[in-house]
């Protein structure tokens, strides 16, 4: 998805003026005077001062450049298909190793983004099994990083 | 003092100590290579480890290591653009372009031998000037650092960038990221939408791996073709042409080396600020600044060195004064601390023979960063042969456990995933990263200083430029933005004739 | 043959037998355990927890692997400990900041939401100025904020952080109002040092300790320590109360604890490493070492005290106008 520099600094601007009225929004216990609001509200002032630029200095390309485009990839099915299975493929680790333990989990989400890279099984097996072993040596035994186990292994 | 050496030298060459620094080299190397494993981490995981070795021993693991790390995650970068280590992020694109222009080996072989330059440096300013410059850096107080920080940002965006604007506005979406959680002044949750996980704030981390290794695995995905690296056929001839660059770029060396170890010695200030530092000061004094970004060698020469100097200078204020100069000094002073060495000025007195070995320690993991750098360079190239729909799962797999190593905690694994979408959505609409990581680096330190300085001034401005150091920081934080908005304008003058006003804020 | 089937029953057989096997094999502890700390790796309480760690594992014969979760002023690291699964493989440090974090509102946690093991510690604030600093004791630095109220300013870490209360309480025990000598926010003891030596502040609250190599460098003077007695190792540095009349003393400390529920036989087996460890030479070498203080209380104790402190130091934050 491409957006105009014009688009983008008006999404910025926006970003500062919520910036702002929520850091307006916060607590401030003791009556600070240099409170928790006192630093977003100059991030929110320098940014919003920049992005107006931005959307000045880009005014000329209103009409030439559409608000808002999407690249090819977007309408090819199989492309946008592998695309999303990236996201789809960290959610689903997040959500099932704790369930499945991290050799299973970690095994099914590289043999299914390899398969899915059309990656031959004969390479693709090995690699699995290969790599999850050493990331699990290197962070689980090396490093004592408690990669989640399950009942399974 | 003659004595104190050569206890030391005995100390340090034994088959222990240099085993130990054997393989903490090549741990480090490994570590520092792999997206999302900084060189803090890789100490951070090293102090179980090292409680069980005698003193000298565990220093050696935690300089060895750290210097290792620092170097190597130049190689990801270079072959992949995903910098392995902060440290690395600020000149990632450039070592990148040389990559694609055929010369891997010409990037790494830079990264390898002016890390050394800079890193034997940094320990010689550390064995002669420790005492004298941790002094000076107890001179800083938050307004000084409070006016460093900003020429720091400000010479990393209007300098480093192609559109200033737009460096300006994702610098300071990184200070925004930053604002999330507690670690702020006044020691409220900020912007945590309730969430008990964000109250530490995001982990930059999580964040460094999302925006650079997920949002290349993303556009190799659908880019299979753009983004094949065209030198698969080997790396040769890492040190060929080196000397030569060295006598080509010889005050860009001495310039990353002292700028380096100063940015080191300051407490708080490490290796990965100095990096974008060093970058754009190169840029700045460079007779040809145009052809940065675009696989030149100038600035990582400079980076480069001032990286790896810094490791040095993060060690003066830590054996002086006790106060670390950056993350990993500060677990290194608990070692210290924990295997008798008490850092402080009695350290030099009670046991000067245990400072000596430390020294020795820098110089000779300096000194082995050559063979082993070279080896790690030769093993990595292979990386460039494996095909990358076979390569981009593997590194989504190291990515998602390095994410989730830093806190132990899965929802850092999310946060990865969410800041390779919006980092994926920035580079398509060129929108440079690097200056969100500088900008959530800096963010909390530029906060605390600068509430710091105003609470001190009571809020007048006079307060922040009464101090000698601060007066010279300032006018020259000043200075960069004004010439560098003059040369804007001057620029969209010459340019307006021709008719492109808009590509240049 | 293998058929998918066969695998499938298999697979349920392993785990069902290892399901059910471990509750009546296993005596705690039969695998590695956790041990959270709050702070950052390499700081003091980190230091602490893993030399504990490494003397209890001795103790209890499984590795004991020790994780910060820093964040929120200590709050991040206190939930974790709190909210962990009550089967004694996630235990914890928990510090002074348990019996405060409610009070100003980073945490809804209070010190009954764990279990103590036993109370290891505890390091009482000091008043330390610069070595050129004018006034010789705390009885005259007293007088100097007394004569120009909100000029000094003090420091020693984050806004509430034990130097903050220190620093406040001895300003109103000598009748002065608590912000007498303003509090400037800084992100660590270290950094609030840094700011001493270079002439950002005037005065820091860190204890002894932390303060021992810059005072070696001759860089800062400690005028006296906020404890009822001089304390072992630091004997020159007189106290606030013979120092200059002025009664107060304020202290952290840190123990170790786990979350409600956790079988019996795990809380007595954690207390008796944990008490063994204290009594060890290796811990007390690293304490002395370190110039951190020795306090020894056991879990039941230690709850009693955590109640207390709790009760007192609402008072005193709520004088201060840091309560909620």
């Amino acid at each position: 998805m491409k957006v105009n520099d014009v688009t983008s600094g008006i999404i910025l601007l926006l970003f500062s003026i919520v910036l702002w009225t929520s850091a307006q929004g916060l607590p401030n216990p003791g009556d600070q005077t240099y409170g928790p609001a006192f630093f977003p509200e100059w991030i929110a002032l320098a940014m919003g001062i920049s992005a107006a630029i931005m959307i000045a200095a880009s005014w000329s390309q209103v009409g030439s450049q559409p608000f808002v485009a999407f690249d090819n990839w977007v309408r090819d099915p199989r492309r946008l298909l592998q695309f999303l299975l990236v996201p789809t493929a960290v959610i689903f680790y997040v959500y099932a190793v704790d369930e499945l333990g991290f050799l299973l989990t970690a095994a099914l989400v590289l043999l299914g983004l390899l398969v899915a890279l059309s990656v031959r099984l004969v390479v693709a097996v090995p690699t699995t099994i290969g790599m999850v072993i050493l990331v699990y040596g290197i962070f689980d035994m090396l490093l004592r990083v408690p990669l989640p186990r399950s009942d399974l292994f | 003092m003659l004595d104190a050496y050569l206890l030391a030298f005995e100390m340090v060459f034994n088959p222990y100590v240099l085993g130990v620094m054997l393989l903490s080299g090549v741990y480090g190397l490994v570590i520092g290579c792999i997206p999302g494993l900084s060189a803090t981490m890789a100490i951070a995981l090293l102090v179980p480890l090292t409680f069980f070795m005698p003193p000298i021993p565990a220093i050696a693991a935690i300089v060895t290591t750290s210097a290792m790390a620092i170097f190597s995650g130049d190689i990801p970068g270079c072959l992949l653009r995903i910098p392995g280590t902060p440290a690395s992020a600020a000149y990632v694109d450039e070592a990148h372009q040389m990559n694609v222009k055929g010369h891997p080996e010409r990037a790494l072989g830079i990264g390898l031998v002016f890390s050394v330059i800079g890193g034997l440096f940094g320990a010689l300013v550390l064995m002669l000037a420790a005492p004298a410059l941790a002094d000076f850096a107890l001179h800083f107080s938050s307004v000084e650092f409070f006016w460093l920080v900003l020429l720091g940002l400000g010479g990393a965006v209007f300098i480093g960038a192609r559109r200033p604007v737009k460096a300006v506005l994702m610098l300071l979406v990184g200070l925004s990221i930053a604002l999330v959680g507690m670690q702020n002044p006044a020691g409220l949750p900020r912007f945590t939408f309730g969430s008990v996980d964000l109250l530490s704030g995001f982990s930059l981390i999580p964040v460094m791996v999302g925006m650079f290794a997920v949002s290349e695995v993303l556009r190799s995905i659908i880019r299979p073709e753009a983004v094949r690296a065209p030198n698969v056929g080997g790396i040769d001839g890492i040190f060929r042409g080196m000397w030569g660059l060295a006598k080509k770029y010889p005050w860009p060396l001495a310039r990353g080396s002292v700028l380096g170890t100063i940015i080191g010695a300051l407490p708080g200030a490490g290796a990965d600020i100095a990096a974008w530092m060093s970058y754009a000061m190169s840029k700045r004094f460079s007779k040809e600044p145009e052809k940065f970004g675009t696989g030149h060698p100038e600035g990582l020469v400079e980076a480069g060195a001032s990286n790896n100097s810094a490791l040095g200078g993060t060690w003066i204020p830590a054996l002086v004064f006790g106060i670390p100069g950056d993350s990993i000094t500060a677990i290194a002073i608990g070692v210290l601390y924990m295997k008798n060495l008490n850092p402080g000025p009695t350290i030099f007195i009670h046991a000067p023979q245990n400072v000596y070995a430390i020294f020795l320690i820098f110089l000779l993991a300096n000194l082995l960063m050559i063979p082993l750098g070279w080896a790690i360079i030769k093993t990595a190239r292979h990386v460039l042969k494996v095909p990358r729909r076979v390569l981009m799962p593997i590194i989504l797999l190291f990515a998602m456990v390095g994410a989730y190593a830093i806190n132990n905690n899965l929802f850092d694994v999310l946060i990865m995933l969410a800041f390779g979408l919006f980092g994926f959505f920035l580079e398509e609409n060129e929108f440079p990263v690097a200056p969100i990581i500088l900008g959530i680096v800096l963010g909390p330190m530029l906060e605390n200083n600068f509430v710091a300085s105003m609470i001190k001034a009571d809020g007048s401005f006079i307060g922040f430029i009464d101090r000698p150091i601060a007066a010279v920081l300032a006018a020259l934080t000043i200075a960069i933005v004004l010439w560098s908005v003059v040369s804007a304008f001057r620029r969209k003058g010459e340019e307006a004739a021709e008719g492109h006003v808009s590509e240049q804020l | 043959m293998l058929t998918r089937r066969n695998l499938l029953s298999a697979f349920a057989a392993v785990a069902l037998a290892s399901t059910a096997a471990s509750p009546a094999f296993a005596e705690y502890p039969d695998r590695p355990i956790q041990m959270v700390v709050p702070w950052g790796a390499g700081g003091g309480s980190d230091a602490v927890a893993r030399i504990i760690a490494s003397l209890m594992e001795k103790e209890l014969g499984q590795p004991i692997a020790v994780i910060n979760k820093t964040g929120g002023s200590g709050a991040v690291g206190h939930q974790a400990i709190a909210g962990a699964k009550p089967d004694g493989y996630t235990i914890g440090m928990i510090t002074m900041e348990v019996t405060t974090m409610h009070w100003v509102g980073f945490s809804q946690l209070k010190s009954t939401d764990f279990v103590p093991f036993g109370q290891v510690n505890f390091d009482p604030a000091a008043v330390t100025v610069r070595a050129d600093a004018p006034y010789k004791t705390v009885g005259e630095f007293i007088e100097a904020v007394k004569a120009e109220p909100g000029k000094y300013k003090s420091s020693g870490g984050g806004a509430g952080a034990v130097s903050h209360i220190g620093i406040a309480g001895l300003m109103k025990a000598a009748g002065l109002a608590p912000d007498s000598a303003p509090w400037v926010t800084m992100d660590s003891a270290a950094t609030a040092q840094q700011e001493l030596v270079a002439g950002g502040v005037e005065v820091v609250g860190s204890s002894l300790g932390e303060t021992r190599a810059l005072t070696e460098a001759g860089k800062v003077r400690p005028l006296a320590v906020m404890a009822d007695e001089r304390l072992p190792g630091f004997d020159d540095v007189q106290t606030v109360k013979e120092a200059s009349g002025v009664d107060w003393s304020y202290a952290t400390w840190r123990g170790f604890a786990g979350p409600v529920g956790m079988p019996d036989e795990a809380i007595a087996k954690l207390s008796a490493a944990l008490e063994k460890a204290y009594n060890s030479q290796e811990f007390a070498d690293f304490m002395k070492n370190r110039g951190f203080g020795m306090k020894w209380r056991n879990g039941a104790d230690f709850a009693a005290f955590m109640v207390e402190a709790d009760i007192v130091n609402g008072a005193i934050l709520k004088d201060l106008g840091l309560a909620k």
